[in-house]
């Protein structure tokens, strides 16, 4: 403390300057205040380290000085100042918390001699206030640190389980009870095998132990517990290399698994469908070079002609089956525009009118009187409506009906196709959205088609907040509804 | 002129079942068909075939069942059934495999697509027997 500021309040002019002059030649910063009221203002405006005060003064006495001092600056030392006459009250000062002091008449030496014991001991205290504020930050931050593993581990995910060498839990998050369906209370102290049940996970953890390895492992459900678990098991070593334990974590892989199985079924499902057409185009090309040496040109005729729209089916159920997958993943984008309904409905029955004119069934359209337009991506949307009409024309028989018509209500206009066909039984029609769903039996027989026609059309729909609605009574007719929002000031 | 011996086709796909119909008609049979199981034995019961083409899946009911039906009656068990079955069928369903073929009371089986000259000469084989 070499810029130690010291204040001295004493009547005496003489003790002032003496006390100033021994002082200023160590090297500290002196203030003189000739009376108690003086040497307050002085305290309170600037910064002092001890303040060197005569008891016996007019006014604010030394001792009025020094609870002045204890009571608001506790950090500055006080040395009093007394004559001989008064050693008494010189030690009432310091029991009241003066650090020393000192007598009248005094050399300079010993005024240094005292004041330097007091920055001694404010030297001390600051390097005691110095080490106590590093401890609490150390110790604040091994707290934090530690609270902050603490509610990392709290809040993994995964399961975590420690064991001692012994195979014995010594700690686990709360993860772990609930991915490993523990019911054991408690779990920690006791061997790791009244927990968990299973013995090739015990066995997991002994062999890393015993090996000092990794040990990696996938659980089935019905093991560990009800889900599909993945566990990596690592040896814990101390510092020194020496092997004090295990942790063991346990990922729940029962969505992963689960995806992979919708995948696997999904490219069985379609090598299906697609081998399915093939085999039958295959068998008709065997048949044609049999048919066309042996029969009349008829017969090879009529081989040829299906194996074309055979072969045209199984195109459009690649195309159907890239176009859902794209609708599906979110890729494609929308380009929605107001469109006039009755414009669009117009363009499918012209595209339909042929398909229904084949089979000489009449194609109505009924409109509503408001003249409404909606927000749609124009070719999406067509395709879609178009998939339902011609569903209306394929699935009704020579002579039927299909009537289109439209009705607003409640903001959204409803369109319906109507047919007089087959119609869908009550177990089917559930499942006529499901991708490759095809009502299988007489009347369908020679139906094709690649049952994907309804996913895209949900697809569309639904990406048009739109609904579909399906009404139907086998041998009596289906009738589908799509609803869309109207578009608004349309 | 002998009359012709008379064929039963089974099978759901209409393509499938009129190009192996081409195929076993070139053999000079009289070719008869069915679209699924039930069809199968309806037509059996109908008129008594000389053998029987059966594919294995099919809607409604499916070959096995229609071929066990079939052996478990005394008036058609004596019927030859040959059973068709498409390697991509025994692939995703595990229902149909290599096993079932082997423990089916049936004749003789195939696999899809068919062989003509194969297919004829195991029609002609089991007719002779």
């Amino acid at each position: 403390m070499d810029d130690a500021r010291i204040l001295i309040i004493d009547d005496e002019k003489v003790i002032r300057e003496g006390v100033s002059r021994a002082l200023s030649k160590m090297g500290y910063e002196v203030v003189k205040a000739e009376d108690g009221d003086r040497g307050l203002e002085l305290l309170q405006e600037q910064p002092f380290n001890i303040v060197l005060t005569d008891l016996m003064m007019p006014g604010i006495d030394g001792f009025a000085v020094l609870d002045w001092i204890r009571e608001n600056q506790p950090h500055v030392q006080v040395i009093v100042i007394t004559g001989f006459a008064t050693v008494s009250k010189a030690v009432t000062a310091m029991k009241q918390g003066a650090f020393d002091f000192v007598g009248k008449p005094f050399t300079p030496d010993y005024i240094r001699v005292v004041v330097d014991r007091a920055i001694e001991k404010l030297t001390l205290q600051a390097e005691a206030e110095q080490l106590r504020k590093e401890k609490k930050i150390g110790l604040e931050a091994i707290d934090k640190s530690q609270s902050r593993l603490k509610t990392v581990f709290g809040c993994m995910a995964e399961a975590v389980l420690v064991t001692d060498t012994d195979s014995v839990v010594v700690h686990h998050n709360p993860a772990a009870i609930k991915i490993l369906e523990i019911q054991t209370d408690p779990v920690i102290g006791k061997p790791l095998s009244a927990s968990i049940r299973d013995q090739a996970a015990v066995e997991m953890v002994t062999e890393a132990i015993k090996k000092s390895i990794v040990v990696t492992r996938e659980f089935v459900p019905g093991t560990i517990s009800r889900k599909y678990l993945r566990a990596h098991c690592s040896p814990v070593t101390s510092d020194q290399g020496l092997l004090i334990g295990s942790v063991t974590t346990f990922e729940d892989i029962s969505a992963h698994k689960e995806i992979d199985r919708m995948k696997s079924d999904f490219v069985a499902m379609v090598a299906h469908e697609l081998k399915a057409p093939l085999a039958s185009i295959e068998q008709m090309i065997y048949a044609s070079q049999i048919g066309c040496e042996y029969e009349e040109m008829n017969s090879c005729n009529a081989l040829h002609k299906r194996m074309t729209v055979r072969t045209k089916d199984l195109l459009s159920l690649i195309d159907n089956l890239l176009n859902l997958s794209k609708l599906e993943s979110g890729t494609v984008v929308f380009n929605l525009e107001p469109v006039r309904g009755t414009e669009i409905i117009k363009d499918v029955i012209e595209i339909a009118s042929p398909q229904a004119e084949g089979k000489s069934i009449t194609m109505t359209y009924d409109p509503c009187e408001t003249d409404w337009w909606f927000n749609i991506d124009y070719d999406h949307m067509r395709t879609a409506i178009m998939n339902i009409v011609s569903n209306g024309v394929k699935y009704t028989p020579e002579g039927g009906e299909v009537t289109i018509s439209t009705a607003i209500s409640g903001g959204f206009v409803n369109l319906t196709v109507k047919d007089s066909g087959i119609g869908i039984s009550k177990e089917d029609l559930p499942h006529i959205f499901d991708r490759f769903f095809r009502v299988k039996g007489k009347a369908t027989r020679h139906i094709t088609g690649s049952g994907l026609g309804l996913a895209l059309v949900k697809e569309v729909v639904e990406a048009h907040q739109g609904y579909i609605d399906v009404e139907s009574s086998p041998e009596v007719g289906t009738s589908v509804t799509l609803s869309f929002p109207l578009a608004k000031n349309a | 002129m002998a009359e012709k011996k008379k064929i039963l086709l089974v099978d759901d796909d209409p393509d499938f079942v009129e190009a192996v119909k081409v195929i076993v008609e070139s053999g000079g049979y009289d070719v008869r068909v069915a679209y699924d199981g039930q069809e199968g034995l309806e037509a059996v019961a109908e008129e008594k075939p000389d053998l029987i083409v059966l594919d294995v899946m099919m809607p409604v009911m499916n070959g096995h069942e229609a071929c066990e039906k079939l052996k478990g009656d005394p008036e058609t068990s004596g019927i030859p059934i040959i059973l068709l079955t498409a390697v991509a069928e025994r692939v995703t369903t595990s229902t149909y495999s290599h096993r079932d073929m082997l423990e089916s009371e049936a004749e003789d089986y195939m696999p899809k697509p068919v062989e003509p000259v194969e297919l004829l000469e195991l029609i002609k084989s089991w007719l002779e027997k």
